[in-house]
């Protein structure tokens, strides 16, 4: 385990380095949240309701999105891919420690670097929207439970990077796909508004989709909505997805090894 | 000056060829890019639809009106995307790289040949589907344009071009002066995207930021509002002062900056 936490302070090291680069990518992370939390403000000056919630539960869900976007949104499939296309994954898996591991340990190193951004626009956030987050009655015995959400919520996303990653052992380019991912998360997963907006046939197909594990079960368990349901659906959908992907990530990495191919110098 | 412009037409052609050529050469890459770019570019209507399932207006705005503006957004990010983005990116690796050096020996403008070197004919795709979601929402609005508002539309999507390049084009050339920052030609795009709102949205000291000091209102709302005849006409020529100015102040900016590149050479 030490020589992970190792690896962990090196990529903490490197994020430190590249804080600029870190604050650039963090304006796509919280500019959209930005934008519909203007929306909300707007669009509630003619009714009280939108699909269930008041003004105060959509402007905390859009600004909880905002926090999950920062903190769990892994990146690692542009570097993985990076590394696969150059051959560089060849310098990772004659070291003595699991590749895996390793990525895991350098995301979250960046992750620690994005919550320190995320802090000052928090505060602004409380200034500026304060009063409407403030009459929000939360279910504060749901907190544990959403807690335990939020760790469940990075292994989804982490593994579910890492599956789109290893598409890079079939493809020179995997824009595609994530694009795809994008789009299917930004309309399917709750990034931007809640699923409650959806049609309800959109809805119903949500379940199936790993994403929702991400950004919607914590924000639902936040909020306190889970429409009837025990709150621990939520979680057992996240586990079950960190199965089903783990499963999937294994399947793809033993097949991409077969292919994998690097030219030494 | 003028006599210079047909020499400028040629090199434009002689990079668009060579560009093409090689689009033609990857041509799996170029299908991929258009795909994703078409299925991103249905992102902005599909989240309007969702707001306005729910809304019957946000600020004035329908869903009707929203697909005038989601379709301006997209034809304006479209030919950001496809003639700007490649050339941005590409200018701070000729800078970080200390290759500039070949553009600067060229006897032509620097800041003409860095700015449409490249072209993604792929994410031009974009702007055809705005074209066809602006299409769609004259279609739903029964809305036929006059000559007034169709000419007044193309001015202020010029302007908005011309200004977010000239704005982008200036914070790429910080690169000059910050060193190595591999993602400075996405600073100014992260920014971008928050247009595909109406900017009536944007209200306090969000809205003085995004209206006021960044063209966020000039991208999509001035040209979906002077499509729909509801802009004021005097916004017009202060947009094209506006932009012609930002474009002046782009190009004195790169002169200057110029001074600071010291190549990468021993």
């Amino acid at each position: 385990m030490r020589l992970y936490f190792a690896l962990g302070r090196l990529a903490l090291q490197e994020a430190l380095q590249y804080r600029v680069e870190a604050a650039i990518w963090f304006l796509y992370d919280v500019g959209p949240p930005i934008m519909m939390a203007c929306v909300w403000l707007a669009a509630y000056e003619g009714q009280t309701l939108v699909a269930g919630y008041t003004l105060g539960e959509m402007l905390v869900y859009t600004v909880g999105v905002m926090v999950l976007r920062t903190l769990l949104t892994s990146h690692i499939e542009w570097g993985m891919d990076w590394e696969i296309r150059q051959g560089l994954l060849s310098t990772y898996l004659v070291r003595p420690f699991s590749v895996w591991g390793f990525w895991f340990m350098g995301e979250g190193a960046w992750k620690i670097v994005r919550g320190m951004l995320i802090v000052p626009v928090l505060l602004l956030c409380a200034v500026w929207l304060g009063p409407l987050l403030g009459t929000v009655q939360l279910p504060l015995e749901q907190l544990p439970l959403f807690a335990l959400s939020l760790i469940l919520a990075y292994v989804v996303c982490f593994l579910m990077k890492l599956c789109i990653g290893f598409i890079g052992f079939w493809t020179n380019d995997i824009s595609g796909p994530s694009t795809f991912y994008e789009v299917t998360a930004g309309i399917l997963g709750g990034v931007l508004v809640p699923l409650a907006l959806l049609p309800e046939s959109l809805q119903a197909a949500a379940p199936f989709l790993p994403i929702q594990a991400v950004y919607s079960v914590p924000m639902v368990l936040l909020l306190g909505k889970s429409d009837g349901g025990s709150p621990w659906n939520g979680l057992l959908l996240q586990v079950a997805w960190i199965i089903v992907l783990w499963l999937l990530g294994l399947m793809l990495w033993r097949a991409g090894l077969r292919r994998y191919e690097s030219v030494g110098g | 000056m003028l006599l210079a412009i047909p020499r400028y037409g040629r090199v434009w052609r002689a990079c668009l060829r060579n560009c093409f050529a090689r689009e033609l050469e990857f041509r799996s890459s170029f299908v991929l890019t258009a795909i994703s770019t078409l299925f991103s570019s249905m992102f902005s209507i599909v989240l309007a639809a969702q707001v306005f399932a729910n809304v019957q207006q946000v600020a004035g705005w329908d869903f009707d009106r929203m697909f005038i503006l989601t379709g301006s957004f997209l034809i304006v990010r479209g030919l950001c995307a496809g003639l700007c983005q490649p050339n941005m990116q590409k200018l701070s690796e000729l800078v970080n790289k200390g290759e500039l050096d070949f553009v600067l020996v060229r006897p032509i403008s620097s800041q003409f040949l860095v700015s449409i070197r490249y072209v993604n004919f792929g994410a031009l795709i974009t702007a055809v589907v705005g074209v066809a979601y602006v299409l769609i929402g004259l279609a739903r609005l029964n809305l036929t344009p006059g000559v007034e508002a169709t000419v007044a539309y193309g001015v202020t999507l010029a302007t908005a071009f011309v200004s977010i390049y000239a704005l982008w084009f200036m914070s790429v050339t910080l690169s000059l002066w910050t060193g190595r920052i591999n993602n400075i030609s996405s600073l100014f795009d992260a920014v971008v995207i928050m247009g595909r709102m109406p900017a009536d949205v944007y209200r306090g000291v969000v809205g003085v930021l995004l209206t006021l000091v960044l063209p966020i209102a000039a991208i999509a709302t001035l040209p979906a509002k002077a499509l729909l005849g509801v802009l004021e006409p005097a916004i017009i020529p202060y947009q094209m002062v506006l932009s012609a100015a930002l474009l002046w102040a782009s190009h004195r900016f790169w002169n200057f900056s110029l001074r600071r590149y010291t190549s990468a050479s021993s």
